[in-house]
């Protein structure tokens, strides 16, 4: 174990400020981050290791305040970005419908050849210019 | 359960791991023979704890010192790290007589 040192305590400040934000499921690899902290040799490594973990920990937050109620996986630094997007992508309620065979019937063209959803938006949308 | 995607990354540490597999791991040993960083490494260790591919403990060393989390590979995780090993060493050895044949 290493001695404490000036970048030591901000790279530990770094990680409980992180741990702070940090979701309950992303805690438990939070402290685990934390708790190798003493173990990493030299102060600049030391401060890597801390930003790496806090870095991952604060985008799981984010991540969390859009999403609350979904189940997330562990997302690393590569590939939250490209998560987050998958996430966000617009989700057509045609598409969703079309998936649901028991919403076959439904999506059957209807008045004017538009399904029965889209027809009513139609007429919505027209009550509303004109 | 499903099995987690195996990214190169992944697929280094289940190389690491199978290395001394009955051996409990810190997550810093594992980060300096893989060379990854904490933010890569510790999101890959929860996924795979997460499919019970991976056993976690934490260990207490000395007072006042946070506690340590270790990881050893479960006989589930060791399965899947050999067979994809197998496949993946496989997969190479048919590719290289492909590659061989221009020169005969």
């Amino acid at each position: 174990m290493t001695s404490q040192t000036y970048l030591r305590s901000v790279a530990a400040s770094l990680l409980r400020l992180a741990l702070k934000v940090a979701p309950q499921d992303s805690f438990g690899w939070g402290q685990a981050v934390f708790g190798e902290l003493d173990y990493v040799e030299g102060d600049w490594p030391a401060l890597a290791w801390a930003f790496g973990g806090a870095v991952v920990l604060t985008k799981h937050a984010m991540l969390s305040l859009i999403l609350p109620g979904r189940k997330r996986t562990a997302i690393n630094s590569g590939t939250s970005s490209w998560r987050l997007r998958s996430c966000l992508r617009f989700r057509s309620p045609l598409r969703s419908e079309r998936a649901n065979p028991k919403n076959e019937n439904r999506m059957r063209p209807q008045r004017n050849g538009l399904p029965k959803w889209r027809h009513r938006y139609h007429q919505i949308s027209r009550s509303v210019i004109y | 359960m499903k099995t987690p995607r195996l990214s190169p990354q992944t697929l280094l540490l289940l190389e690491r791991f199978l290395s001394r597999p009955a051996a409990w791991r810190y997550g810093y040993e594992l980060s300096r023979e893989t060379g990854l960083k904490s933010g890569t490494l510790y999101p890959i260790l929860m996924r795979l704890a997460e499919h019970s591919l991976l056993e976690t403990k934490w260990v207490t060393t000395e007072d006042g010192v946070p506690p340590r989390h270790t990881y050893r590979l479960t006989p589930k995780g060791m399965e899947l790290a050999r067979a994809t090993f197998v496949r993946s060493r496989s997969s190479r050895t048919t590719r290289q007589p492909a590659l061989a044949g221009g020169s005969a």
